[in-house]
């Protein structure tokens, strides 16, 4: 018997229905009712978003990096046009909101990819906040972001700071940069966002004042997190903080979203403000609109700083040390007795690993730290430059495959005190003192940065820097405010030489002094005193140095108005705590053309940390000029903010 | 006399602040041992880019989203039992891996471990099987990234 096949009247007319509302559609969609549709569509959502003031709410000024500048103004500190639907999007929120949302609807690219594409994060928040129907809008193929996503995966966010490291006083203003931790357990494996200037030069004054004066494009990128790790901890010795943030999964993938709007799009760098860390500070910002960060940098952002801006905020959970090459170095070096060091020197440079087994003292766990340690030296002394490429890898193998026969050793370096627990970059100091028997008050301001007897916790031994270090004194027997010091530059760096490296120390002054002449008169001068020398660590704690130092003075008061001098000194930095320390020096100066005298001087400064942000300090000084010498004493009490 | 001595001040004054200029390494892509980084060693500012607070980040080139960075045009392993992401972190880090499997352990093996979804409880064998063979994985300073990692495969399933 056949099975009837459900044909008949009642499923023609089905049909027949079926194909009227098909046509129905068809015609009505492509009909100009459907497009006003549309359009009214697009209108309805621009009414709805200026009706809940989106152009007013955080995130929106955040994602757009509106900042009201000097000009008390609302401007975007992006420069780049292709970061605005509208044409006065720089500097109008309002109309940036409404042309943005006009460009989600519209059916073409703009230099090759679509708006939805492009201005992801804001597309995903307008799109939470206005509940928009996205079957209503175009639906454009987001394939590379897709890709960029699928790649980068963000679960968790880590604020990265690289710190300072030897003879590069400026380096301790350290650099930002931010992880985004993935599924894979190893960090390695994660990408990391950097923000710096594009620049031709590599170095050079011309470098240096474009970036000061922000004629450099600065750009956001992404690169994977061990191209990093191989820039700052093998090549520039640095060593690594990375601080997880307190940031759930929405939040890092909205922060990562931010960071693709952001790809090839510049903005002019500025090394003191809108530089590498504060511009970070915009995407976490952005996965947090809560966090006040960028608020807080007003003349000048200092990228450590930025760290504990976002430590006040509470969002820094877990802090982890990765050191460079240099300080594994020096750890190695420590395990090793010192008799044993030439060891190294000979493995990296020429002889055979096997020469180990003629030293019966070395034990087992000392060849493994001296090929460990060759390997580190091996590798320092490619990327100087100072050995070939195949010469390296001969050598490379030679070391490794002695070291593979030798099984595992325990190599953590000591984590010394995290960065952020440093005293704060500006100083304010109030004291007492006398000078030659006459006595005075003295109010000292530095907006930053660091000297030799500042509380030294997370910030390198040795290393001092500091502009703008302004004193005021207030003689109280001839009731006289007298400007004391406005010191322009003032670096000094000790670089003790070790046996494996050979830095020379050396330091930079320029600025304005008062220097007593008599015990009647003193006059204001521009010094500059630069100087270079060699240093020694002779104890623990304990660092010797010595100083060539080339001076010039400039000032009305002196005989032809100037003088110029070659002298030499001594010195001494001792740790005797970790909260006190002492710098000693002497120093006498020839001045031989221009005005002709002398000046020697004799000088013990003392600081002492009471906590990380005060320090109480006593400077007692010998001072000569010519015939007239004097003793000078300070006590003063030093805040940090 | 006199003027002779001042201008010696003066030039070294003014060569000393000018010295320690950047040495930027040469970058150096490749497959194999001896891979160099763009940068500075030890980052030997001159003194007077310290002078004029120079951060040093602004390196040139790296304004890109570099997602699928690597030496992508290395030779690929024979083994199938490779990925890409396998293949490009060992062709970025073939000195830091040598480093790693010589000394038995490190973060970079680790990660290779992870990439080859090396079970944590056979790990331990995995470092020490791949140590054991250090001179079979290295056999000379002309290996490939892609030899490296057919090695690797080959000890590992061996062992």
């Amino acid at each position: 018997m056949k099975q009837s096949l459900t044909r008949g009247p009642l499923n023609c007319n089905l049909n027949f229905r079926v194909l009227f509302l098909l046509i129905s559609i068809f015609f009505f969609t492509h009909s100009p009712i459907y497009a006003q549709t549309e359009e009214s569509y697009q209108t309805l959502l621009i009414e709805s978003a200026l009706q809940k003031n989106l152009d007013a709410q955080p995130l929106w000024h955040i994602l757009l990096h509106y900042k009201i500048g000097f000009t008390q103004k609302l401007e975007s500190l992006i420069d780049d046009p292709l970061f605005f639907n509208a044409p006065t999007g720089k500097s109008d929120p309002r109309s940036e909101l409404i042309y943005t949302l006009k460009a989600f609807f519209l059916p073409e690219e703009k230099e090759g990819i679509h708006s939805q594409c492009r201005f992801v994060a804001r597309f995903n928040w307008l799109s939470e906040q206005l509940g928009i129907d996205k079957e209503r809008l175009p639906k454009p193929d987001c394939n590379e972001f897709n890709e960029f996503m699928k790649t980068v995966n963000p679960k968790k966010a880590v604020l990265v700071f690289p710190i300072g490291f030897f003879n590069s006083p400026a380096s301790m203003f350290g650099h930002t940069l931010l992880r985004i931790d993935s599924s894979y357990k190893s960090p390695l494996l994660s990408y990391s966002i950097n923000y710096a200037a594009s620049t031709d030069e590599q170095f050079g004054f011309l470098y240096a004042i474009r970036g000061l004066f922000g004629s450099y494009k600065g750009y956001y990128s992404i690169q994977p997190y061990y191209e990093r790790i191989k820039k700052y901890n093998h090549m520039e010795h640095r060593d690594i903080w990375e601080y997880s943030l307190d940031m759930n999964e929405k939040e890092v993938k909205q922060m990562v979203m931010h960071a693709w709007e952001l790809k090839d799009i510049f903005s002019y760098y500025y090394f003191f403000d809108e530089n590498c860390s504060y511009n970070l500070l915009f995407l976490i910002e952005a996965g947090k609109p809560s966090l006040r960060l960028t608020d807080r940098f007003n003349l000048w952002a200092i990228p450590i700083d930025t760290v504990r801006a976002v430590d006040l905020e509470g969002q820094l959970i877990e802090q982890i040390y990765r050191p460079s090459e240099r300080s594994k170095m020096d750890f190695l070096s420590s395990q090793i007795p010192k008799e044993n060091l030439n060891l190294v020197k000979e493995i990296s440079t020429g002889k055979s690993p096997a020469i180990l087994d003629n030293y019966p003292n070395v034990n087992e766990q000392d060849k493994k730290s001296i090929l460990d340690l060759s390997t580190e030296y091996l590798r320092y002394l490619f990327s100087a430059g100072k050995i070939e490429k195949e010469e390296y890898t001969r050598k490379f193998l030679e070391i490794l495959s002695s070291r593979s026969k030798l099984g595992t050793s325990v190599t953590d370096v000591p984590a010394p005190v995290s960065p952020e627990q440093g005293h704060n970059s500006a100083r304010i100091s109030y004291g007492l003192g006398s000078s030659d028997g006459d006595t005075f008050s003295s109010l000292k301001i530095r907006p930053d940065y660091h000297d030799l007897t500042d509380p030294g916790i997370g910030y390198i031994p040795g290393s001092s820097i500091s502009f703008f270090d302004t004193e005021i004194r207030f003689d109280h027997s001839k009731n006289k405010i007298k400007l004391e010091k406005l010191s322009l530059i003032d670096i000094t760096s000790i670089s003790p030489r070790n046996y494996f490296f050979k830095p020379l120390s050396w330091k930079v002054f320029t600025g304005f002094i008062r220097e007593k002449t008599s015990k009647e008169n003193d006059r204001f001068i521009f010094s500059i005193n630069t100087g270079g020398g060699f240093a020694f660590q002779i104890l623990k704690k304990t660092e010797v140095y010595s100083f060539l130092e080339p001076a010039a003075k400039i000032g009305g008061e002196l005989k032809e108005s100037y003088s110029l001098g070659i002298g030499a000194g001594i010195g001494a930095l001792i740790e005797i705590t970790p909260r006190w320390k002492i710098h000693t020096y002497a120093k006498r100066v020839y001045f031989e053309l221009g005005e002709n005298h002398e000046e020697t001087l004799i000088s013990i400064q003392q600081g002492y940390a009471i906590t990380q942000n005060n320090a109480l300090k006593l400077d007692l000084n010998w001072k000569k000029h010519s015939e007239y010498s004097f003793y000078e004493g300070t006590i003063s009490w030093n805040y940090y903010l | 006399m006199k003027k002779a001595l001042s201008m010696l001040v003066l030039l070294s004054s003014f060569v000393f602040i000018n010295s320690g200029a950047a040495m930027a390494a040469q970058q150096n892509t490749g497959c194999g041992l001896g891979t160099l980084v763009l940068g500075t060693v030890g980052n030997q500012d001159s003194v007077l880019m310290q002078i004029l607070i120079v951060t040093t980040n602004g390196t040139s080139g790296s304004q890109t989203f570099g997602i699928t960075s690597g030496t992508s045009n290395c030779a690929k392993p024979a083994s199938f039992v490779s990925n890409d992401r396998l293949e490009q972190f060992v062709a970025d880090n073939m000195d830091n891996l040598a480093t790693d499997i010589a000394a038995g352990k490190g973060e970079t093996l680790e990660t290779v471990a992870e990439l080859m979804a090396i079970p944590s409880e056979k790990k331990d064998l995995f470092f020490s099987s791949l140590q054991k063979n250090f001179n079979t994985i290295y056999p000379s300073s002309k290996v490939q990234s892609a030899d490296v990692i057919d090695s690797i495969v080959s000890i590992t399933a061996g062992s």
